[in-house]
């Protein structure tokens, strides 16, 4: 089955996560933190510098994000294909994932450049359990 | 340079955003200029009308209605 299991260190749990702004895994793989306190996933300065370097990347939209209690805040957001990397079997791709619309963070956070929010994990079958996080693809319904 | 994203996210909280919530609350308004050039379903249907119409980047879509993204709490910078 495919699945990655990741061990949980230091209450985060990190994982590698492929972001694009065409092809499906033609992009670049990068650090991301899951997050499920964040509705939408967000992506760093340095996110947008690497996928720039084939073509300048210009924001498609603007959104307005807001940390729990504080006032939101105008960021510009990508619309970009991102998800996680599995084996491939038979038919079934070696990535899940899809298109989004993701907001740029302001500020270049530290060890990660993908804070992955509900909108990604939601896409998969996540189970946190004894000090690691295994993750799924979903089961896909019949028809 | 202006960024298309930049002016337009302003034009539609300034003069837009009142008047296509009531009637067209989440769909996505594309826009050029500063000015709603289509309305459609979704992102992704704007976003193909918008690269077929302009060309990326000559363009940008807002959704209409979104509610502000909740993050968990850490430093977002400054307030806009």
């Amino acid at each position: 089955m495919s699945e990655r299991i990741i061990k949980i260190r230091q209450g985060q749990i990190v994982t590698e996560i492929d972001v694009a702004t065409v092809v499906p895994g033609e992009g670049g793989q990068f650090t991301g933190l899951i997050d499920t306190g964040s509705q939408e996933s967000g992506i760093s300065q340095r996110v947008i510098e690497r996928l720039a370097l084939a073509a300048p990347l210009e924001p498609d939209s603007f959104k307005r994000v807001s940390p729990l209690g504080a006032p939101g805040v105008r960021t510009p957001a990508f619309r970009l294909w991102m998800g996680l990397r599995f084996d491939s079997h038979g038919s079934e791709p070696g990535f899940g994932g899809g298109y989004g619309l993701y907001w740029q963070m302001p500020k270049q956070p530290e060890g990660f450049d993908v804070l992955v929010g509900m909108d990604i994990i939601e896409r998969f079958a996540v189970k946190i359990d004894g000090g690691s996080c295994t993750i799924r693809r979903r089961q896909r319904s019949a028809g | 340079m202006v960024l298309q994203a930049e002016i337009n996210f302003d034009a539609y909280e300034a003069r837009h955003q009142a008047k296509l919530e009531p009637e067209h609350n989440g769909k996505v308004a594309l826009m050029r200029n500063e000015e709603v050039v289509g309305i459609y379903d979704d992102c992704e249907a704007a976003f193909a009308a918008g690269v077929e119409r302009f060309g990326r980047g000559e363009f940008s879509f807002q959704e209409i209605g979104a509610k502000p993204v909740f993050v968990s709490t850490f430093d977002l910078g400054e307030t806009a």
